[in-house]
């Protein structure tokens, strides 16, 4: 079976310096180089390629996520594992959105990191079980409904008893464009587009 | 005859001038009293009343000082007047047009002698009495007159062997007019007065002082004048005094004018040579005023009859020369005393031309045209000033608070400034601190991590040895998480690259991984990216209100909405806690409010904030803007 070549993209020399001598134990993996920056990443590779490059998302003179597009643009892309300290999930999810084939946290155990290396390889993608979690969170948290704000409430009962944004302005001691904001989240929530469907909507939702 | 008044017309620009002489009219007897001179006589040469020449002497002219009531219209006068001669001679009297005039009684001792003629003087009629005098005696003759219309002209003349004394009188009905004129000057000097007093006390400007005593002194001079009208007693009391007050009060207050205008145009500063007259002319007058009470005192009634003339002639140059420098001055409004000036000037000007011409122009006028004519001046000098005043004074107003607000202004933007500038300091630091951590610390201890999991194959170890190890490396996880969250918190990652939403989820996610609380995040609209500085600033104000909730409220839900409007950011922060005091907040719990606060105020936000004891709703609204 040929290697696998992967090049380490990382600005923390002992990163590189650990993740290389791991590499180079293993026979399957063949560590083809590393780069420090984003640049000299893009230098590598103008004339060599790579299987799988293992990309920190911090780098100095650019984004690992900027990186990881321009990588992909190739027509020998490589195969993308993030790596980094970062457990936001919005890097996650913009990394993965970005064409990243898996993600993985900088302490990642051996076995896991070498897991993840077969499974970009082959085509698959790979999260560690806690960014798998973070991903699946934003998901889900994508697809909830909104909920609506005490104070939206408050002017949703106001609007249904006839009151103009004026007056409901005057009632609850706001600004009208406080009201008017409140309003139009309500519209957007509930996705009508005006008053009457808005009432109509929260009677059937139960907000009213 | 026609010599007479040849001789009547050649003397008039010398009459002009002539002076009044005040007499009163006894109410009692209806009696008008006053003497001539003595007469002194000279030669003249062939007329119809041969023996005398014309030749100026003392011009007295006579007037009624208390016109007729409109009560007395109609009814007799009597005029009598006392002849005095130090030789026979023959006295004419002319009463020019009046039919109504009789001669009725000489003194008893019968040694006058009158005879009545009528003669006609280009078309009016006059009666001529002529009186003859013995030697070196004195003829006390009353004449009757008496009229039915309210406006009535006696011109009189004595003349006695060339020697034109003549008297003018004449009767105006209506004499309520004048006085009712008079007063309403004085309420009006008066309500300015008080009005422009309380200015001055309020301001205490100095050209409200002066204006003040100019009004002060003016208010003087119509009270006396009211004075001599309503009581006859009044004007005899006073006497001679008469003239000094009647003239001297009025430059009493014509000094006031060159301070105010000093204080008006501010020539200490400006016009140094201006300022300079204006300080000597008050001087000047005080001196004059001086010099007529001497003169006054020691019944030099000609000198101060001169005097009053020319200081009249003095002052009206004075004042167009003072307008001329000030109209080639740059000033703010100094036009208008100066009109003020000058409009009084002018109708000084006029009452006097026409106090001489009236009696040639026979004009008949409803008030007493000299005191009209001053009082129209008065007026419209008042409004001059006073229009001037106000709005230079509602220039300095306006530039007073023009100034103040540009101060207000600059302390605010340095306020602001300084704010930003501490923020970006202390923003920075964070970052850097968070940058070293994560990256230097955080990449060392995971290169430690790979470093030692590297070597675990190779290691001999026993079970305890493997334990050690493999704690160690629990630890090493830990080190590192903790790190990230410390770092996170000093500075959160996402926002500079992801924008303000993105960083908040990413700070609600950590907060939610403590399984305490859960917080949902939702964000309405297309989030508009900010300068640095606001975003970390309003990431910090929920990041301290969401710890808030963390740490007092004991909450189990909260919710997080940013809604991006246009040009107008809501963020919502709720919880179903226990509620908080506010002002218990703010003493007790520490910074935590204060710097949120000072952020709402530094992002020119407002911040809304309700809570019961189910729960806390903070809402908070920040301009969007491009600019920081």
């Amino acid at each position: 079976m040929k290697r696998i070549r992967v090049f380490i993209v990382d600005d923390h020399p002992m990163v590189i310096e650990g993740m290389q001598t791991m590499l180079l134990a293993e026979p399957d993996i063949e560590f083809v180089g590393y780069a420090m920056t984003a640049a000299s990443c893009k230098g590598f590779f103008v004339s060599q390629t790579a299987d799988v490059v293992l990309l920190d998302i911090n780098l100095p003179d650019s984004s690992g996520i900027e990186l990881c597009s321009y990588l992909k643009e190739n027509l020998l892309a490589p195969k993308i594992l993030g790596i980094s300290n970062f457990d936001s999930g919005t890097f996650i999810s913009n990394m993965m959105d970005n064409g990243a084939d898996g993600y993985v946290l900088k302490n990642v155990p051996k076995d896991e990191l070498l897991k993840a290396i077969f499974a970009v390889h082959e085509g698959k993608k790979y999260l560690s079980a806690d960014v798998y979690q973070k991903l699946k969170a934003e998901n889900k948290r994508k697809a909830q409904a909104p909920i609506i704000t005490e104070r939206e409430k408050e002017v949703l009962y106001w609007i249904a008893q006839g009151l103009t944004n004026a007056q409901i302005a005057e009632k609850l001691f706001v600004s009208v464009s406080t009201i008017d904001t409140h309003r139009k989240n309500l519209l957007s929530k509930l996705k009508v587009n005006n008053t009457a469907s808005l009432l109509k909507s929260a009677t059937e939702n139960l907000l009213l | 005859m026609h010599a007479i008044f040849y001789a009547y017309y050649f003397f008039l620009p010398l009459l002009a001038l002539g002076q009044y002489k005040k007499i009163a009219i006894d109410p009692a007897t209806r009696s008008i009293f006053f003497s001539l001179d003595s007469i002194v006589t000279s030669y003249s040469d062939q007329s119809e009343y041969p023996g005398f020449l014309v030749i100026p002497s003392s011009r007295i002219t006579q007037k009624l000082v208390n016109p007729l009531p409109s009560s007395e219209v109609g009814l007799p006068h009597y005029l009598s007047f006392t002849l005095r001669s130090p030789r026979p001679q023959l006295i004419y009297l002319f009463f020019g047009r009046t039919s109504n005039v009789r001669l009725c009684q000489t003194n008893d001792d019968g040694l006058c002698c009158v005879e009545v003629k009528e003669k006609v003087f280009q078309q009016t009629s006059t009666k001529v009495f002529t009186i003859k005098i013995p030697a070196d005696s004195s003829c006390s003759i009353t004449v009757r007159i008496q009229t039915s219309s309210r406006e009535t002209e006696i011109h009189g003349w004595v003349i006695a062997e060339g020697n034109l004394n003549n008297f003018f009188m004449y009767y105006r009905g209506g004499g309520d007019n004048l006085l009712f004129l008079h007063w309403c000057i004085a309420g009006m000097l008066l309500m300015m007065l008080l009005y422009i007093g309380s200015k001055f006390i309020q301001i205490k400007s100095a050209e409200y002082g002066y204006y003040a005593a100019y009004i002060g002194f003016m208010l003087c001079y119509v009270g006396f004048r009211i004075a001599v009208l309503e009581d006859p007693n009044f004007s005899r009391t006073v006497g001679v005094w008469n003239n000094f007050f009647n003239t001297q009060i009025q430059v009493l207050a014509y000094s006031m004018y060159f301070p105010f205008l000093r204080a008006f145009l501010n020539t200490r500063q400006n016009n140094p040579s201006l300022h300079r007259l204006l300080i000597i002319l008050p001087f000047v007058l005080f001196t004059y005023i001086a010099t007529d009470g001497f003169l006054i005192l020691y019944q030099k009634l000609e000198y101060h009859n001169i005097l009053w003339d020319a200081i009249r002639v003095i002052l009206l140059f004075t004042v167009l020369y003072i307008a001329f420098r000030v109209l080639r001055m740059k000033t703010a409004y100094g036009i208008y005393p100066v009109l003020g000036g000058l409009s009084l000037d002018f109708f000084a000007l006029l009452s006097m031309i026409f106090e001489f011409n009236q009696w040639i122009y026979r004009l008949p006028f409803p008030f007493n045209i000299d005191d009209t004519y001053y009082f129209i001046g008065i007026i419209v000098e008042l409004l001059f000033f006073s229009l001037g005043l106000g709005l230079k004074n509602k220039r300095d107003e306006i530039e007073k608070v023009q100034a103040q607000q540009a101060l207000k202004l600059a302390d605010e933007r340095q306020k602001f400034e300084q704010y930003k500038t501490v923020i970006e300091v202390q923003e920075s630091e964070r970052a850097r601190i968070a940058k070293d951590l994560h990256d230097g610390i955080g990449g060392t201890l995971s290169g430690i991590k790979i470093s030692l999991t590297n070597l675990m194959p190779v290691l001999a170890m026993g079970e305890k040895e493997k334990l050690q190890y493999e704690r160690s490396i629990d630890l090493l996880n830990s080190a590192v998480g903790e790190l990230r969250i410390i770092s996170h918190n000093m500075m959160p990652a996402s926002l500079n690259q992801f924008g303000l939403v993105a960083a908040l989820r990413d700070f609600c996610d950590t907060v939610n991984s403590m399984k305490t609380i859960e917080v949902r995040v939702q964000s309405i609209g297309e989030e508009v990216r900010q300068s640095r500085a606001r975003e970390i600033v309003l990431y910090r104000i929920v990041q301290e209100l969401i710890n808030n909730i963390v740490k007092h409220a004991r909450a189990s839900q909260a919710l997080l909405q940013l809604s991006f409007d246009k040009d107008l950011l809501s963020v919502t922060v709720e919880d179903n806690g226990l509620g908080f005091d506010f002002l218990q907040m703010d003493e007790s719990k520490g910074s935590g409010w204060k710097n949120i606060k000072s952020r709402m105020d530094f992002l020119k936000g407002t911040l809304d904030f309700r809570s019961t004891r189910t729960g806390t709703s903070v809402h908070l609204q920040v301009p969007l803007n491009s600019l920081p």
